[in-house]
């Protein structure tokens, strides 16, 4: 197993974000983890490469359990394992695009020099759609095109980890589709693990061999893409159906 | 003790842990790894020529002032503008030359390194460069760290000798004191002065450095919590500025140091 989550949880104040989350991700595949907006999956995210810590629970990585590493240098270890893309993009304002990619090639991988690594970045620019961009300032760039610039830094250093939060998310439906394929080429070619945050159920079923819905703190279902498909939980069903009606209530008015 | 001063007690004590616990990673940053030579230039090319007019400007004008005061003063008294020469090195050379240079570089590198960091925090680059093996403190704090100490020294001297030129100008033009008299009364000033001066930036820069730093990186909630910080930065580096200014002369005068 090669990263497990245990019995997570996480408040923010008064507000209970993670209670008692539970999930296993195996060597290889593709977990997305579904879940409705503001239920915490980017929190989650962010405690499988030890960005937040549990209040309690344990993640475990390779063996590891990052949630005791007292030493940063271990939890920069692990963290070292990890590609991730932020729901933001979070390029870094003050570097152009090309040294934005290339930012971790350059601190993680010693051999690659300097000629080299603008190289890669370009290739990696290339493979989610983007040219002759690298000389740009991240202010720039469109929504969808940073979310790509972030796409291309998370993989350029081929991480053996990959967290995608929202990979498709303001993308037009075509570009969102060569992201999907890159994201299931990285999976093929080097077997990468990947953990992907999505609310575009389309790109979900594509990429995914198994997904995990987080509902109220917890995953209320986990399996693979055709038994989502077909489930019985109506809490599942009614959200990749994507229905109003049924027994999740989006709060519109505080006082209902 | 009621429950709200009790809080605020252990508010205080958290953040002085906490504060401790960034300048002992700054420190042990700084012995353990490379600094990178790069960031540190330029972040004390930033710090250092940015603050260059502004100091300058404000520290002739201090100058200025002081002359003008106290040969107007020593002329009611004495009925002719003694001493304007020393008040004004004194009061230069020990504590506004320090005290205003690291007010405005407060002001004016504080806030930016405050609400640098504090956008790097709420747009999660922060987290970014923890996930690209990169640590902040390393990448981010350390350069503006050092550039600080760099720096605030070295503009404390530059408004020193712009602080002094400004009292000679009024003391020669509008007091009509000799030129020689008021350099000899510099001259003749123990360069413990200017030590007492210089020793009181190290501290100063640690303070505007480390304030910035702390609250740059503890930034939450946007936009308005950017703008918060940098106040927080600016206004917390400046009260204590002044309060480690009074210790410290106490203590330096103590020791026999200016
Ligand atoms: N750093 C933080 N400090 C305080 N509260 C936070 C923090 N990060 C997240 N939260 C809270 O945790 C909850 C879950 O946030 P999270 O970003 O994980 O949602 P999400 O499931 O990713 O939603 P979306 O699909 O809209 O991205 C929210 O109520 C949010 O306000
Ligand atoms: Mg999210």
């Amino acid at each position: 197993m090669a990263i497990q989550l245990c019995n997570l949880y996480k408040n923010f104040g008064p507000n209970k974000v993670l209670q008692g989350m539970s999930l296993d991700i195996q060597d290889g595949e593709t977990m997305t983890i579904i879940g409705g907006s503001g239920c915490g999956k980017s929190v989650c995210l962010k405690h499988i490469v030890g960005l937040l810590k549990p209040d309690k629970g344990e993640v475990i990585v390779d063996g590891i359990n990052i949630t005791a590493a007292e030493d940063e240098e271990d939890l920069f270890a692990v963290q070292n394992k990890f590609g991730f893309l932020f729901q933001g993009a979070a390029l870094f304002d003050s570097l152009s695009v090309g040294d934005n990619v290339a930012f971790g090639l350059r601190n993680l991988k010693k051999d690659v020099g300097d000629s080299q690594a603008r190289r890669i970045a370009r290739e990696k620019l290339a493979l989610v759609g983007l040219h002759d961009v690298d000389h740009l300032k991240p202010a720039e760039l469109s929504g969808g095109m940073k979310k790509r610039v972030g796409l291309a830094r998370a993989i350029a250093h081929e991480p053996k980890y990959i967290i995608y939060d929202e990979p498709t998310t303001g993308l037009d439906p075509i570009t969102s589709d060569v992201i999907n394929e890159l994201i299931i080429d990285l999976q093929k070619k080097l077997s990468v693990t990947s953990i992907a945050v999505t609310h575009d159920m389309v790109s979900a079923y594509k990429i995914s061999n198994r997904i995990a819905m987080l509902y109220e703190g917890k995953i209320i279902e986990v399996g693979t893409t055709q038994q989502i498909k077909t489930t019985g939980n109506p809490y599942v069903r009614q959200f990749v159906t994507g229905s109003s009606q049924g027994p999740i209530k989006v709060k519109l008015r505080e006082w209902e | 003790m009621p429950g709200y001063i009790k809080e605020r007690w252990f508010k205080i004590i958290e953040t002085t842990g906490d504060v401790t616990l960034l300048v002992g990673d700054l420190l042990k940053s700084i012995v353990r790894d490379k600094v990178d030579l790069n960031l540190f230039l330029a972040q004390a090319g930033r710090i250092g020529v940015d603050s260059l007019p502004v100091v300058g400007v404000t520290s002739l004008f201090v100058g200025m002032v002081l002359a003008l005061q106290s040969g107007y003063s020593f002329k009611n008294v004495f009925n002719e503008p003694l001493f304007v020469g020393t008040v004004v090195g004194y009061s230069i050379f020990k504590e506004l030359g320090p005290v205003l240079t690291a007010i405005v570089v407060a002001g004016r590198i504080g806030a930016s390194i405050a609400a640098e960091l504090g956008t790097m925090k709420v747009t999660e680059q922060i987290d970014a460069l923890y996930t690209l093996g990169t640590n902040p403190i390393r990448y981010l704090g350390v350069p503006r760290f050092l550039g600080a100490f760099l720096m605030l020294p070295v503009l404390t001297v530059y408004a020193d000798f712009i602080g002094i030129f400004g009292g000679w100008m009024i003391s020669t033009w509008k007091l009509g004191i000799p030129s020689m008299t008021y350099l000899d009364e510099i001259y003749g000033m123990d360069f413990d002065v200017i030590l007492h001066g210089v020793f009181k930036t190290f501290v100063f820069a640690g303070i505007v450095a480390t304030t910035a730093c702390y609250v740059g990186f503890r930034t939450y909630g946007g936009a308005e919590g950017v703008g918060r910080s940098t106040t927080k930065a600016v206004v917390v580096s400046m009260v204590m500025i002044l309060i480690s200014d009074y210790f410290l002369s106490a203590f330096l005068v103590a020791f026999g140091i200016g």
